[in-house]
C-alpha cells in the first residue's frame, strides 16, 4: 500500500512539473506556433513576482501569487504589442527574437535581484504514511495542473473567445473579413500563455531556490512535453505528460534521477520518430476512424 | 450619390508586389442588385473581391460604402459596416464545428440588433443540412456541403451586400441550382444585395443578374441580365466555354 502510494506520489510530482511546465507554452508554442524561447523567463518572472511581493509587501501566499501572475501577463502585453506581434508566421525568427528576450531578462535578474533571493517557506504541511513523510503541497500542485488544464481546455474549446482564437490561428486574413479583430485576440492569446507560465512560476516559487536561472529548469520539461503532445495541445497534453512521467519515474525509481532525465529525452527521440504528430495526432487518427 | 447605392468601386487598382492585377476599375452596385462577375482565370477577378473587403491594399483609387470611404479600413471594420464575404475555396475553419464557423462573426459583434438563435434557425431552414452535422468538424463536410457552410457563414450578421467569389467551382450540378435558388430567393424575399464572381454559365443565367465581363483586370462590358437570360445567350456573349 505505500509502496504504491510512493510510486503515485513520485508520478504525480513528475506529472505536474511536466504539464505546468508545458502548459503556458502549449498555448503560445503549441497554438501560437512562436517558439518561445523566453518560456523559462516568463516562470522566473512568475516567480519573482511572487517571492518579492510577498516579502516586500509581506502579503499572504495567494495574493503574491496572484501578483506575480499579474506582472507575468503585464510582461506578456508589453513583449507582444513590441516584438512578438511582428513575428507571427516568421517561426525561426521568433527563436532569434526570443532567445534575446531570454538573455536580457535572465541577466536583468541578476542585476537587479542578485545572484539568489530569499525564498518562502513551502506552505502546507506533511503527512506521514509508514516510514515516509509527504509534502501536501506536492499533492495540491498535482490537482493544480490538471484543473487548470481543463480551465484552459474549455476556454480554448467551449467559449466564443476559444472559437475566435482558434479561428483566428488557423486563418487570419479570413477570420478578420468575418468581423475578427485579429490583433486583439492574438494579444489576448499570448497574454493567457504568459499568464499561466506566471501561474507556473508562482506555485512553484515556494518550492524551489530563487535564482535567475530558475525558469531554465523547466524549458527543457515544456518542450519536450508540447512536442510530444503535438499539433493540438490539449488533446495531446495530459498523454504526453503522463508517459513522459511513466517514463521518469519508473527509471528514476529503478537507477537515479539523471537517469531518469535521460531516459525522458530518449523516449522523446524515439516518439518523434514514430509518432510525427504526437499524442494528439495519434489520438486523433484513432477517434477518425 | 443617388440613394439606392450602396457600393461604388472608383478607378481601383491594387494587386501582390510590383504586379498591377486590378487596373483602373469602376462600377457601381445597387440596393437589392445582384451584379455577376465573369472572366477567364486569372484575369483578377479574386483580386478585385479581396480588394472590396479590405485583404489587399488599394494602390489607387476609392471605394466606397453608403456614402462612407472605406478605401484603407480594416476588413473587419467593412464586416461589421454589413459586407459578408464567401471566399474562392470556401476557407471554412477546420479547427472549429460547423455550427461555431456559422457562429464566428456573430461573436466579433458586441451589439446585434436581432436573435441570434432565431437567425441561426432561419439560416439552418435555408441549408438543412447544416442542421443535421452541426457538431461535425468543418473540414469533415463535402465541398457542396462546405459550400453552403461559407454562404450560411456571411449570412448569419444579416449584412446588406454579400460577395460570392466563385460559389459554384468545384461542386457538382444539383448543388449548384440548389445554391442559384436560394441566392435568386434571397434577393427577391429579404432584398439582400449580391457581388458574384461566377465563371459557371448555368448559375449566371440562373441569377437573372446584370453581368461584368473582367479581362486583364480591365472592366471589359456590362451586360443587362436580359441578354444573359438564358444558357445560350450567356455563352455567346460572355464567351466563356463551360
Amino acid at each position: 500500500m505505500v509502496f504504491l502510494f510512493n510510486i503515485f506520489y513520485q508520478f504525480g510530482d513528475s506529472l505536474a512539473f511536466l504539464l505546468l511546465a508545458a502548459i503556458g507554452l502549449a498555448v503560445i508554442f503549441g497554438m501560437m506556433k512562436i517558439i518561445n524561447l523566453a518560456h523559462g523567463e516568463f516562470i522566473t518572472v512568475g516567480a519573482y513576482g511572487t517571492v518579492v511581493s510577498g516579502k516586500v509587501f509581506n502579503l499572504p501566499l495567494p495574493i503574491a501569487m496572484a501578483f506575480g501572475v499579474l506582472v507575468t501577463i503585464i510582461f506578456g502585453l508589453i513583449l507582444e504589442k513590441f516584438i512578438i506581434r511582428y513575428l507571427y508566421g516568421r517561426p525561426l525568427d521568433s527563436v532569434v527574437a526570443t532567445w534575446g528576450i531570454s538573455l536580457i531578462v535572465s541577466q536583468s535578474f541578476l542585476v537587479i535581484f542578485g545572484p539568489s533571493y530569499e525564498g518562502l517557506q513551502t506552505p502546507m504541511g506533511n503527512f506521514q504514511l509508514g516510514e515516509f513523510s509527504y509534502s501536501e503541497y506536492r499533492i495540491f500542485l498535482i490537482f493544480s495542473a490538471l484543473f487548470l488544464l481543463m480551465l484552459l481546455y474549455y476556454l480554448f474549446m467551449k467559449t466564443s473567445f476559444g472559437t475566435l482564437a482558434r479561428a483566428t490561428i488557423e486563418n487570419p486574413s479570413i477570420s478578420s473579413s468575418m468581423g475578427v479583430d485579429v490583433k486583439n485576440i492574438y494579444t489576448a492569446t499570448f497574454a493567457i500563455g504568459a499568464g499561466l507560465a506566471g501561474v507556473t512560476g508562482a506555485l512553484y516559487a515556494p518550492t524551489m531556490t530563487i535564482v535567475p536561472s530558475i525558469g531554465q529548469a523547466f524549458i527543457v520539461s515544456a518542450f519536450i512535453t508540447v512536442v510530444t503532445a503535438g499539433a493540438s495541445p490539449f488533446v495531446g497534453l495530459v498523454p504526453a505528460a503522463a508517459f513522459l512521467g511513466t517514463v521518469q519515474t519508473t527509471v528514476t525509481f529503478f537507477y537515479k534521477s539523471t537517469i531518469g532525465l535521460i531516459a525522458i529525452l530518449c523516449a522523446v527521440i524515439l516518439i518523434i520518430r514514430y509518432l510525427p504528430n504526437g499524442f494528439s495526432g495519434l489520438i486523433l487518427k484513432k477517434r477518425s476512424k | 450619390m443617388t440613394k439606392n447605392l450602396l457600393l461604388k468601386i472608383e478607378n481601383v487598382s491594387s494587386g501582390y508586389g510590383s504586379t498591377v492585377i486590378v487596373n483602373n476599375f469602376s462600377f457601381e452596385v445597387e440596393k437589392g442588385q445582384v451584379l455577376a462577375i465573369t472572366g477567364s482565370n486569372g484575369m483578377g477577378k479574386t483580386t478585385l473581391m479581396k480588394t472590396i473587403m479590405g485583404l489587399i491594399d488599394v494602390r489607387n483609387g476609392t471605394i466606397t460604402y453608403k456614402d462612407e470611404d472605406i478605401t484603407n479600413s480594416s476588413p473587419d471594420y467593412r464586416s461589421k459596416l454589413g459586407i459578408g464575404y464567401v471566399p474562392q475555396g470556401r476557407e471554412i475553419f477546420s479547427a472549429l464545428s460547423v455550427e461555431q464557423n456559422i457562429m464566428l462573426p456573430i461573436y466579433t459583434r458586441k451589439k446585434i440588433t436581432f436573435n441570434s438563435k432565431d437567425k441561426l434557425e432561419e439560416i439552418y431552414s435555408l441549408f438543412p443540412i447544416l442542421k443535421e452535422k452541426r457538431l461535425a468538424n468543418g473540414s469533415s463536410l463535402s465541398g457542396g456541403q462546405q459550400q453552403q457552410l461559407a454562404i450560411a457563414r456571411a449570412l448569419i450578421f444579416d449584412p446588406e451586400i454579400i460577395i460570392l467569389d466563385e460559389p459554384a467551382e468545384g461542386i457538382q450540378p444539383s448543388i449548384v441550382s440548389f445554391i442559384g435558388n436560394t441566392l435568386s430567393d434571397l434577393s427577391k424575399n429579404s432584398k439582400k444585395t449580391f457581388i458574384v464572381v461566377e465563371q459557371n454559365i448555368s448559375l449566371i443565367s440562373q441569377l437573372n443578374s446584370d453581368c461584368i465581363l473582367v479581362e486583364k483586370g480591365v472592366f471589359t462590358k456590362k451586360l443587362k441580365s436580359s441578354e444573359i437570360n438564358t444558357v445560350e445567350k450567356a455563352r455567346d456573349l460572355l464567351s466563356l466555354h463551360n
